[in-house]
């Protein structure tokens, strides 16, 4: 028996000190599953994208939102399906958008974003027109100088589009002289940007403004949608999913057609691999428990 | 000695005072001013991409010269210069081969880094989360609830998720303005000590 | 009060607007308030402006009234300096026009000093005072005690560390530029450690993130080996700049704590989501890590994979902490007393905000959080 007790003892804690080697393939299994069996959770909407999603379902049809795609390739797997939903659902309210980016990076990934949703559209049956219902603006440089310029004038601060149009002529930008006439700005970051949007565009111009960030730098932001300075935000992978679900049915629902879910599946993956964490930390527990109660003895 | 020492000193004091009292002029001319100072600054900080790249590429040369990481120097002065020679000479378009390298190449590298973090957060957790304590035990529940309630088991578990936000919303945030409170007063402290000329360590000590 | 211009005109019983310059703002903008003080059948105003000299008026908004007694509208394309005036029409349920009312001339005008910013300017001023008393204070001879701080009296230990063992030392100053603080108090650190590398002979790695910042962190450190008398140990190569890229700096860093084997690693500075990885490799190596930022979600993180963290304003402080400039550690004294102050003020304001309407004290919390928040 005081065998047995010993060797339970000594597996207890054993069990609190695994390698990383295999914590780091536990992880990988358990992240990797639920994509390649494409298990899809459905989500619901938590109180900070809910402002978000309500704030775009309150505006008028016609209105102009302008999404400001600041992040590079790491975060995309978390904030480019956060655009997706966004791009859809202002759409489907007949809400055009306007892409831009401030970081060099997301030039081609807003792109690259903006492009799949009109495709969507398109397959859809519903296809959407390039300069009436949507435009990209692309890169412009200068960050904090770009976010004041377009409270000043819009066309001096983006002459031309992406392809090189002129702005003054397009349908959708002929318009536009100022933040005036942009009925929200959502910002899409991996870092700070969210903060020059709400200094130069919020105080400055009383722009409403809200993010889409990645969930390690979400309560970062928080404070702000306290104060009123953000409308509202999406935060990481879950956001993503929860605004993804519901953009889906929608256009299942109206077009009968289902764009391709990124979000909705990649949430499975987190929710494993944050119950895979916490039994993690049950065990590491456990056998710190049985070391001290041994050390004690 | 006045070039390196006086005059830059005298420089911070002038533009300090400026760049504070910009702050409560709204006048169109001091937020003119203001754009004129940060495209100067734009153009001063490009001349400094020069002299970082210089810097790179002497680094990783003198790395092959001593037979050093020859191999992933070779890689990186490839990537340098043939990224930039593509960029320049063919284009940056959707469809140029700059583009495709990006997408494929910088992208996947990118995300991969990325999402070690996942590891790294698995890995620590494991590690640092040990009910030692009161203190230490309260930190290790308050982090199931907040990772359980914003999950999608939030979803269904309502008093989970409201108590996970109230969490986020009140203690985090607390704590949160505290730390900014000192940070806000710090980064008055420093300026005043830099517009002053008594912290000169931002120009070499 | 200069620019405001205000006018009130009755054409239609009950609907009284006011036009006034928008007050403490940078011109452009005229305000217009409509209050109707008896219900009327009104859905939409359509709002002309016109121009001094000019014959032709311009639509500049249709506001719908849902009922609501009082509405405020910004005209923001109002030229600086030329009389505008404004005609509302009053449009019915039906659609009919129900009357027109006429402000009087009003001008846009730009503010040369935000009324709304005087508290907080006389706060910072005093704050200012406070700060530059203490250094005089300091200057005077006069002791100011500080609380240790753990992971600076370590510094040294890490540093020695190093030395013992033959391995060096690598010191990343964030990710962020040189007008964030954070990086400057940074450079602080690092020439106090440099000072420390080159008197034990060590050596000493650092990656930079940021052009501009590069630039300088290489004058740091050769000021560094110069002022301990070892220029001759100062190597060019050392300091170098990395990458501009997140993750690509993140990846280059733990590249070289493993195969460079460093035995102390400091991080200090502004840092973003890729301070775990840093971290965390620094950890795997072995390596004693002290790190320093003001990024406050990045603080779990350090503080569960680094040896000692330094916390917000314990970064700015490192730098006048070490240098043992008596000038710069009576700063942190006149930060805490400011600290003290705020915390009162804090307790007070929200102790009026429960208590007040108890005793019948009304505040206006908008015009508070205009006058003395400044927003």
């Amino acid at each position: 028996m005081a065998n047995n007790e010993k060797k339970t003892t000594t597996f207890l804690e054993k069990i609190g000190q695994i390698p990383r080697f295999w914590i780091y393939l536990g992880l990988l299994v358990i992240l990797m599953l639920p994509l390649i069996l494409r298990i899809k959770a459905k989500p619901r909407m938590g109180m900070e994208t809910k402002m978000v999603y309500d704030f775009i379902d309150s505006l008028p049809p016609g209105s102009v939102i302008m999404l400001s795609f600041t992040y590079g390739p790491s975060a995309r797997p978390e904030l480019e399906p956060m655009a997706l939903a966004i791009m859809r659902h202002a759409y489907m309210r007949g809400i055009r958008v306007m892409g831009m980016t401030l970081s060099v990076e997301g030039t081609g990934l807003g792109l690259e974003a903006m492009t799949r949703v009109a495709k969507e559209f398109e397959e859809a049956g519903y296809p959407l027109t390039y300069g009436e219902d949507w435009v990209y603006l692309g890169y412009k440089t200068g960050w904090a100088m770009v976010i004041r310029g377009i409270g000043g004038d819009f066309h001096e601060t983006f002459p031309r589009d992406y392809y090189g149009n002129d702005t003054r002529k397009m349908a959708l930008t002929r318009d536009i002289q100022n933040y005036d006439d942009i009925a929200l700005v959502i910002d899409f970051a991996s870092g700070g940007s969210p903060g020059s949007w709400i200094t130069y565009a919020y105080q400055q111009f009383d722009q409403k403004v809200a993010a889409g960030v990645t969930a390690v730098m979400g309560a970062d932001w928080q404070p702000y949608i306290r104060t009123g300075q953000l409308v509202g935000m999406l935060n990481g992978m879950k956001a993503a999913a929860d605004y993804e679900a519901k953009t889906i049915e929608m256009m299942e629902k109206r077009f009968g057609y289902t764009p391709k879910p990124y979000a909705t599946v990649g949430i499975v993956s987190v929710t494993w691999a944050q119950i895979y964490l916490i039994i993690l930390i049950i065990i590491g527990n456990i056998s710190f428990f049985a070391l001290r109660r041994r050390r004690r003895r | 000695m006045f070039l390196s020492r006086t005059l830059p000193m005298i420089l911070v004091f002038v533009m300090g005072i400026i760049g504070f009292s910009l702050y409560f002029i709204p006048h169109p001319a001091a937020r003119q001013f203001e754009n004129t100072l940060s495209q100067w600054s734009i153009a001063i900080g490009s001349f400094a991409i020069f002299l970082a790249i210089t810097s790179l590429i002497r680094r990783y040369i003198n790395n092959i010269k001593r037979g050093k990481d020859v191999f992933y120097s070779i890689v990186a002065l490839v990537a340098l210069f043939g990224m930039a020679g593509l960029g320049l000479f063919a284009g940056i378009d959707e469809k140029s081969l700059f583009q495709k390298i990006f997408i494929n190449v910088n992208v996947p590298l990118d995300a991969t880094m990325f999402s070690l973090l996942a590891f790294y957060v698995t890995s620590a957790a494991y590690r640092a989360f040990r009910a030692r304590n009161v203190e230490a035990t309260l930190l290790l529940v308050t982090a199931v609830v907040v990772i359980l309630g914003i999950s999608t088991i939030g979803d269904t578990q309502v008093w989970l998720r409201k108590t996970a936000e109230w969490i986020m919303n009140v203690p985090n945030l607390a704590q949160k303005r505290g730390i900014l409170i000192g940070v806000g007063l710090g980064v008055i402290a420093t300026s005043v000590k830099i517009i002053l000329g008594i912290e000169r360590n931002w120009m070499g000590g | 009060m200069i620019g405001l211009v205000l006018s009130v005109l009755l054409s239609l019983n009950g609907v009284e607007v006011q036009a006034r310059d928008v007050p403490d703002d940078q011109g452009g903008a005229v305000e217009l308030r409509v209050n109707f003080s008896r219900p009327l059948d009104i859905s939409k105003i359509l709002i002309y402006r016109v121009a001094n000299g000019d014959t032709v008026s311009k639509k500049v908004a249709e506001l719908d009234v849902n009922g609501q007694t009082k509405i405020k509208y910004i005209d923001k394309h109002v030229k600086n300096g030329v009389p505008v005036q404004y005609t509302l029409f009053l449009i019915s349920q039906l659609g009919d026009t129900l009357g027109t009312v006429r402000t009087q001339m009003v001008e846009a005008k730009p503010s040369i000093f935000n009324k709304r910013k005087t508290f907080l300017l006389l706060a910072v001023l005093s704050y200012i005072a406070l700060l530059i008393y203490f250094m005089s204070q300091a200057r005077r001879g006069r002791e100011l005690y500080l609380r240790p701080i753990a992971g600076l009296i370590e510094v040294d230990n890490a540093i020695g560390r190093a030395t013992e063992m033959g391995r060096p030392i690598l010191f990343s100053p964030g990710l962020s530029t040189i007008s964030d603080v954070a990086t400057i108090a940074a450079l602080n650190i690092l020439a106090y450690i440099t000072r420390k590398v080159a008197a034990y002979e060590t050596r000493i790695i650092v990656p930079v993130y940021d052009p501009i910042v590069y630039t300088i962190a290489q004058e740091v450190v050769k000021d560094a080996y110069t002022a301990a008398g070892r220029p001759d140990l100062y190597r060019a190569e050392d300091v170098f700049f990395l990458t501009s890229r997140q993750f690509a700096y993140a990846a280059g860093v733990s590249g070289i704590m493993v195969r460079e084997k460093t035995a102390a690693n400091f991080f200090m500075g502004y840092f973003f989501a890729e301070s775990l990885i840093l971290a965390e490799t620094g950890a795997s190596t072995g390596a004693i890590q002290i790190a320093g930022t003001d990024a406050v979600t990045q603080l779990p993180f350090f503080i569960t994979a680094c040896d000692y963290t330094l916390m917000g304003e314990e970064l700015y402080a490192a730098g006048a902490y070490l240098a043992k400039d008596p000038r710069l550690t009576a700063t942190i004294k006149g930060q805490d007393v400011m600290k003290a102050t705020l915390a009162t003020l804090l307790l007070l304001i929200t102790l009026i905000a429960f208590i007040g309407p108890k005793l019948g004290l009304h505040i206006n919390w908008e015009t508070f959080k205009a006058y003395i928040v400044g927003l």
